[in-house]
């Protein structure tokens, strides 16, 4: 006990803690920022520690990583652009309340959440370090692999009210995932002869684009503001948002331990505890239909994951000295460093630095929540501004945002097809969730079952463990029958579902017959998931080929509750919005702008965004901003020459002062400037 | 909202074209010292993986001093470039960047296995390359924990039952040393491939599904060296042709090759490791700033500063000159066809 109350007076040395508030003020700047992960600014701060002791070293480095954490969610919140991969999931709940005019509650709600999640993943940290080691060897693949599948599992929940629809697009995200090199053979797969997706596709430029490029899009047609109609500013709405936590205490804490229980586990990647939390959150909430259109909960869930995740993920780093992901490799250089030994010796002579680990989690997250809170009013009031105004900035951070997989214009590009997929999403009611669970869980599950299978054959399967993990994924997709949720009223039928399912079945086609020259182990993931599609699609296509004449489309499983008789509403004028605990189970308050939208509207957003990333390609992000910028806000925003060009000005400043001069991203140089 | 009047996307086409032509102007300023050349500028290390592993900690370590051994000390930033082992980066290296000395490449040096088995996606020579000197001298060595079966190579050739050492996967020498190995000497070693990278590797070592890995020396010392200073694990066999200064009792896989083929094959899967992370500029840059960064590298080698903060990350380097290199590249590239083919049949699944 004296050492864990002496490592805190360590980090509270005057120096150490001016160290971590330094640490902390980059990490909140980077999770804001696009354009910079998490890992690759640690990577560049490395040069800064080396005069450090190793307290104050932490207190830098991992002041900096815990609060990137906390701050990646703001901005998925407030515009729907996630900033990295695993700030995705917050996107699904956060945008919709924050379009509904709750920006506050939903930042109120991620930030407290992500405090709450943090000081759970540092108590654990603390507690659990002595008694870990032997717990993380009792998982091996075999054990992942049943992971994956229970995480795959939420499929079902996710898919919202069209179970096919749900399944096409997660085998659609599993196909995604199988692209590139397969790690067995080296054998290609539909990777169209591109070196680029050799490795495979990133899932963050997907995520971008899904979510962010869509609602970019969404927002250059409505010219309205993000928040359809202004909501309360006080500071109370924030408040709110602290409360909903606190009302779902055990849902926070739920997700809390999902989140340390797979950062515990190195080779899960992030992204996938996110979903999982989220999904989790949808599966034991008692408005399980209004998730995906700005329930609370699953905001919260999302929250608390991500940042009880870094308590877990440490355990593995100071435990065995084995990092369970690209930022933990970088903090374990520190370690060497500083001439620290991870393993036994953390607990012994090192004891001091382990605990002065957990208490820099702890006071970096207090300190960042306590700082956001005082930025919230102002960030929640760029919702309010009209969205012609923010849309340079914004078509900035998708663009960036994607750039930071591979710094390559492919990158991109694949942003730009996920927009396209995901504008479809949205204007033709098709879940967008699934497919990016699916995408993240794709390789992780081929990997481990081919892993599980060369180490013990099917012997693997008589595992106490797997056999437990078994049980559990069972319980969870039967439960939800027992409880005998009233079913689901079905989607509203939408004509293009036709052309799309055909589309899903060709694609399925087309896969089963480029898998035909494959390897068994190549090509077994591969078919299975192609047949899987072929036959969703098909149903998908049967239905709406037979629904075509009622306007409620196909109604499925049971009888709709007393709000079933809506029919085509969606066409129609938006509902009132009731404020409702859980958010309204109303989705007409959120007008889908891509249904309604003008063919003029349509040819003018879409002209300026490919006015953009032509101009991006072509001269690069130097010229392409603030011309854009300028040029943007003369002609739609109808600005005044002198905003204008003091936006263009400040935008030009921005990314080559801050980003090419002072942080040294890299950034899209233009085909034009390379000789 | 009516659509984009045309008068302004025309207006953004003729400003692009102003730019455009007032671009940089890169290739005319070949005949200018390198110490004016380079004052102000900026040279990027293109490395060939993402943050935070090996090839992009020494690119990032030697970034931070190769500036002030380049006449001129431009400002020097590390761009990660990952993709298919390297071979991304190196494609971009060898055409598609500039040739004007600003740009450095330190990608996989086992893309020569690449290029030697006629691999996909290879459209470079390595031989063109002007290589400026590679990093270390890493031998690749295969460690087995303590409490194995068996814990010798010698017992191992002809046992029934396998010994499993862990991998990531075919291309990379954790998996093809141990085939190799295995074919070459007859040892009974099953390479299980999967594992996402060499840390997961070393966690399944831990749990015990496998016994051990094989993987270069240097990488053992700096991550694995713990469990040698304990006798938690023992390297088994070295796969170069000189048994190293730090292990001059473990025998040489050479010791036991079958035959001449499998004495080839054996010098092949280690001779990556003689030229470990090697940075490279393109072909076609002027003699004059290949040998200025050459002799910057060298110096940077050299340098206390560089030495120490080397030796505080665990990092010894044992530098080769671009002779060096190209000596190893065209030894590789000379092997028969037909051993090349073998060799790529071992390393099949």
């Amino acid at each position: 006990m004296d050492v864990f109350f002496s490592a805190l007076l360590q980090v509270l040395a005057p120096q150490t803690f001016a160290v971590m508030l330094v640490g902390i003020a980059v990490g909140l700047l980077v999770g804001i920022l696009p354009g910079l992960g998490g890992a690759a600014t640690l990577a560049m701060m490395l040069p800064f520690v080396y005069p450090m002791d190793a307290i104050s070293a932490f207190a830098f480095l991992l002041g900096m990583h815990a609060v990137t954490a906390t701050t990646g969610d703001i901005t998925s919140v407030l515009f729907g652009i996630p900033g990295e991969a695993t700030s995705a999931a917050t996107v699904l709940d956060g945008y919709p309340m924050t379009r509904r005019g709750e920006g506050g509650r939903a930042l109120g709600a991620v930030l407290f959440s992500s405090l709450i999640g943090a000081l759970v993943g540092a108590a654990v940290l603390a507690i659990s370090v002595p008694v870990v080691r032997p717990v993380v060897l009792q998982l091996g693949p075999p054990e992942f692999l049943m992971l994956t599948v229970l995480g795959l599992s939420f499929i079902v929940s996710l898919s919202g009210r069209n179970l096919v629809k749900g399944f096409i697009m997660a085998a659609f995200g599993f196909l995604l995932a199988m692209v590139g090199l397969d790690p067995q053979s080296s054998i290609q797969r539909f990777t169209f002869g591109q070196l680029y997706l050799w490795d495979g596709i990133n899932v963050v430029p997907v995520v971008v684009g899904l979510f962010g490029g869509a609602e970019v899009l969404q927002l250059m047609m409505t010219k309205q503001s993000i928040a359809s109609r202004r909501g309360d500013e006080r500071l109370s709405r924030v408040f709110q948002g602290v409360r909903d936590t606190l009302e779902h205490r055990w849902l926070t804490l739920r997700a809390s331990a999902i989140g340390l229980g797979i950062g515990v586990i190195p080779g899960m990647g992030g992204a996938v505890s996110q979903f999982i939390a989220y999904a989790h959150a949808q599966h034991s909430s008692r408005h399980p239909e209004t998730f995906g259109r700005g329930n609370v909960e699953g905001v919260i869930a999302t929250g608390a994951v991500n940042n009880s995740r870094e308590g877990g993920n440490l355990i593995p780093t100071v435990a065995f000295g084995i990092p369970g992901s690209i930022s933990m490799a970088i903090l374990l250089s520190v370690f060497l460093l500083k001439g620290l030994v991870p393993g036994p010796a953390m607990l012994t002579t090192h004891l001091d630095v382990t605990y002065a680990m957990v208490w820099i989690i702890v006071l970096s997250n207090v300190i960042a929540v306590a700082v956001s809170f005082l930025f919230l009013n102002q960030l929640v009031r760029l919702t309010y501004v009209r969205a012609v105004l923010l849309v340079p900035f914004l078509m900035v951070l998708t663009a960036f945002g994607a750039y930071t997989a591979h710094n390559s214009f492919a990158d991109i590009l694949l942003m730009l097809g996920a927009t396209v997929l995901g504008v479809a999403a949205v204007r033709w009611d098709w879940p967008r969730a699934p497919l990016l669970l699916a995408l993240v869980l794709g390789d992780i599950a081929e990997r481990y079952l081919f892993l599980s299978y060369s180490l013990y054959e099917w012997r693997w399967m008589t595992r106490p463990l797997v056999l437990a993990f078994a049980v559990v994924i069972a319980a969870g997709l039967v439960w939800p029958l027992l409880r005998g949720r009233p079913g689901a009223q079905a989607l509203p039928a939408h004509g293009a579902d036709v052309p799309i399912a055909a589309g899903f079945l060709l694609a399925a086609a087309w896969v089963l017959y480029q898998a035909a020259g494959w390897p068994f182990r190549t090509a077994v993931f591969p078919v299975t998931t192609g047949v899987l599609l072929l036959a969703f699609a098909a149903a998908r296509l049967l239905q709406s080929l037979a629904g075509r004449g009622s306007p409620a489309g196909l109604p499925r499983g049971a009888p709709g509750p007393s709000r079933g008789a809506r029919g085509d509403a969606k066409e129609g004028p938006a509902g009132p919005v009731e404020e409702m605990p859980n958010g309204p189970a109303d989705e007409n308050d959120l007008p889908d702008v891509f249904a309604t939208a003008s063919r003029a509207e349509w040819v003018s957003a879409l002209a300026w965004m490919a006015a953009f990333f032509l101009l991006l390609w072509l001269a690069g992000a130097l010229v392409a901003v603030p011309l854009f910028a300028l040029a943007y806000l003369l002609a739609v925003a109808r600005q005044s020459v002198v905003l204008a060009g003091t936006y263009a000005l400040a935008s030009w400043l921005f990314i080559y002062g801050l980003f090419d001069r002072a942080l040294r991203v890299p950034l899209p140089p233009g085909v034009l400037f390379v000789s | 909202m009516p659509p984009a009047p045309p008068r302004i996307l025309a207006g953004l086409v003729a400003a692009l074209v102003v730019s455009a032509c007032a671009g940089p102007d890169s290739g005319a300023d070949v005949d200018l010292p390198p110490a004016e050349f380079y004052r102000g500028r900026t040279v990027s290390i293109i490395v060939g993986s993402g943050a935070g592993g090996g090839f992009d900690t020494t690119a990032r370590l030697v970034a931070r001093h190769i500036g002030r051994h380049i006449p001129g000390t431009p400002t020097v930033i590390v761009v990660n470039m990952p993709g298919g082992g390297g071979l991304v980066a190196a494609n971009h290296v060898f055409s598609a960047a500039p040739k004007d000395g600003t740009v450095i490449g330190l990608f996989h040096e086992a893309q020569m296995m690449n290029q030697l088995t006629g691999g996909e996606g290879v459209n470079f020579d390595l031989r063109q390359f002007n290589w400026l000197g590679s990093s270390y001298d890493d031998p690749n060595v295969c460690i087995l924990r303590g409490d194995a079966p068996v814990t010798t190579l010698k017992a191992m050739i002809g046992r029934g039952t396998p010994i499993a050492v862990g991998g990531t996967g075919p291309g990379s020498n954790t998996y093809d040393a141990p085939r190799v190995l295995a074919a070459a000497t007859g040892a009974s070693l099953k390479a299980v491939s999967g594992y996402p990278t060499t840390n997961d590797v070393r966690i399944g070592v831990e749990r015990g599904e496998i016994h051990g890995m094989c993987l270069g020396w240097e990488s053992v010392k700096s991550a694995s060296g713990q469990w040698l200073t304990d006798g938690y694990a023992v390297v088994f066999v070295q796969n170069g042709t000189t048994r190293h200064g730090d292990l001059p009792d473990v025998p040489l896989a050479m010791e036991f090759a079958r035959d001449e083929v499998s004495r080839t094959l054996l010098r092949l899967v280690d001779a990556p490791g003689a030229m470990a992370k090697p940075f490279a500029l393109p072909p076609g840059v002027a003699p004059v700033r290949v040998e200025a960064l050459r002799a910057a590298l060298a110096a940077t080698y050299r340098d206390p500063a560089f030495v120490e903060e080397a030796k505080r990350m665990n990092l010894e380097f044992q530098p080769k000159d671009a002779a060096g290199i190209q000596r190893i590249l065209s030894d590789v590239l000379a092997t028969p066809p037909e051993v090349a083919a073998k060799y790529r049949e071992i390393i099949q699944p």
